[in-house]
């Protein structure tokens, strides 16, 4: 009985959580609401504070405001910091949204020229990549690159690389600037051109403000990599029916003097078949011999034994296709053979920033 | 009458576009023009006469994928050779509506006409054949060989014996080169009907010799 007590007691527990957390996921898109409000009505302190409240949870919960809200959001709170006179408060704040989204730009038909203009110093002084590779991908080793999108907040340069999760170098995959944005690609190999093989690499994209500066962030994302090899296919097996005969068979030649022959005997017999006891004309006798001539001549045309050039000819183009194919089959297995797939799933990133950042 | 022959030309009739349909509808024609030496021999009772002449006409199939039509019509005269036969003219014509469920072989039925003139009168018969007809190419592109088995499914003759059974057969060959829209054919063909079970036998032979015009 008191487990029963208890069960229900857990069940009413849960009944009761699950509208009060869905409130307080509400009351954080109103307190986002009300703070836009007083946004308007130019209560800036009252806007600022309500904005902190609704960015206070970060973690994920049902509290969290929606991740798509968040830019705007922030967006909110500097200006609201602008207009309260903390400009430095702002560009905190512009330096965390530009952190989180490097392509995230305020509207400049809702933000006045003082508040992006305060975000743009922000974002030229901030050296942040935003890293976009497939989450979850397979490439053939030598055929396909493994894309990696990368997104900057300003000018500066970068270098990608892959090491091992102690930190052992791997592959370098590029050094040089990123303006806006740039796309890079691992041809799942190392630097000394073998497969990476299966476990987990690092891909690392290091932040300098000048080529041979001082770093200024890295972020580092866990790629899970399984290898496999794919199978090699059999070669095509020739069909019994793929050659046709190159000498003539005896089947049509016998076939046609025995429609001659049967076809003479016909009208020899017809009379006395059809109409017993009739007197037929001689004149068929022509008929008799037509057939019948008609009959060896087919059989001397289709004689046994005599060459058949139309079939040697589709022989010849018959037995040139197949080979193709067995080389194709041959070229493919070979490829089969040194390729290797490999399936990669990207982690979550993590970034590394200076404090100054 | 005997109903038999009009329900397989109507079996046959419904068949048709089931079979177009299947096949394809790949329209062709042959004519031919052709003369037939005619041996005759009307037995009645005990006493049999014996009648030749040449019928002179033509035949020809109009064919739509498997199905065709085929037609002809003879004319001429006999003459009696013995017996108590008077000379007669002789007219034919025939119009078979056939099915090919194979290349090499066509079953068909139809109507056939025969009319013997003499100065007494005029003896007509009516009947109605199916027929089955196997072609078989004797010399790869050039000649073809064909034989034709019938048998008369029912007949109307205005004479007092009743139609008592039926048959006849054909069998021939046509030399039609590939290149040549022409042929050149030669048949040999015999039909008996028997009237009264049997107290009226009347047969009938040719031997012929035609030229053709084919499309295909």
């Amino acid at each position: 009985m008191k487990g029963w007590t208890g069960l229900v007691g857990t069940a009413l527990a849960v009944l009761f959580a699950l509208p009060g957390r869905r409130a307080v996921a509400q009351e954080q898109n109103r307190t986002l609401n009300s703070a836009l409000q007083a946004y308007q009505n130019l209560e800036y302190e009252t806007a600022a504070a309500l904005l902190r409240r609704a960015l206070a949870v970060e973690a994920p919960s049902p509290d969290t405001l929606p991740t798509a809200l968040r830019p705007k959001a922030l967006t909110y709170l500097a200006a609201s910091d602008y207009y309260r006179g903390r400009k430095d408060s702002a560009a905190v704040v512009f330096r965390r949204l530009i952190t989180q989204d490097p392509r995230y730009r305020p509207d400049p038909l809702i933000f006045p020229p003082e508040v992006t203009s305060t975000f743009e110093n922000a974002r030229r002084a901030m050296k942040v990549v935003a890293v976009d590779p497939p989450a979850d991908t397979a490439i053939r080793l030598g055929r396909d690159q493994y894309p990696i999108h990368l997104y900057a907040s300003s000018f500066h340069e970068i270098v990608v690389g892959l090491e091992h999760p102690d930190g052992r170098f791997i592959r370098g995959i590029y050094a040089g600037p990123i303006g806006d944005s740039l796309l890079v690609n691992w041809d799942g190999l190392d630097s000394a051109n073998t497969p990476a093989g299966d476990g987990t690499v690092v891909l690392t994209v290091t932040s300098r403000p000048t080529a041979g500066g001082e770093v200024v962030r890295v972020v580092r994302i866990m790629l899970d990599i399984r290898a496999t090899r794919a199978d090699t296919l059999p070669w095509p097996t020739p069909s019994d029916t793929l050659l046709l005969p190159e000498r003539a068979p005896s089947g049509p030649a016998l076939t046609s003097l025995s429609g001659g022959l049967l076809g003479a005997a016909a009208v020899l017999l017809l009379p006395s078949v059809v109409g017993s006891g009739t007197h037929p004309t001689g004149a068929r006798y022509a008929v008799v011999g037509a057939l019948t001539v008609a009959g060896i001549a087919g059989f001397i045309s289709h004689r046994p034994g005599v060459p058949l050039p139309d079939n040697v000819a589709k022989n010849v183009a018959r037995r040139a296709g197949f080979q193709r194919q067995i080389d194709l089959a041959k070229q493919d297995n070979a490829r089969r053979r040194t390729g290797v797939l490999e399936r990669i799933r990207a982690g979550a990133p993590i970034a590394i920033s200076r404090e100054n950042q | 009458m005997s109903t038999r022959g009009p329900t397989v030309v109507l079996a046959v009739l419904l068949a048709s576009p089931v079979l177009v349909a299947a096949q394809g509808s790949h329209l062709h024609f042959d004519v031919q023009l052709d003369g037939s030496t005619v041996h005759t021999n009307p037995v009645i009772g005990s006493v049999s006469s014996a009648l030749s002449g040449t019928l002179l006409g033509g035949e020809g199939r109009v064919g739509l994928g498997p199905v065709s039509l085929e037609f002809g019509y003879w004319q001429g005269s006999l003459t009696s050779d013995s017996g108590p036969a008077a000379n007669e003219d002789m007219v034919e014509g025939k119009a078979l509506l056939g099915v090919s469920p194979v290349r090499w072989f066509t079953i068909s039925g139809g109507p056939v006409a025969r009319a013997y003139t003499t100065a007494a009168g005029t003896e007509r018969w009516l009947s109605w054949r199916i027929q089955g007809r196997v072609d078989e190419e004797l010399v790869p592109r050039t000649v073809q060989g064909y034989a034709e088995l019938w048998f008369i499914a029912s007949s109307t003759v205005n004479v007092v014996q009743p139609f008592t059974s039926g048959r006849g057969g054909r069998v021939g060959v046509r030399l039609a080169p590939a290149a040549w829209p022409l042929w050149v054919a030669l048949g040999y063909g015999i039909e008996q009907i028997r009237l009264g079970s049997g107290s009226r036998i009347d047969n009938v032979d040719r031997v012929t010799l035609g030229v053709g015009y084919s499309r295909r």
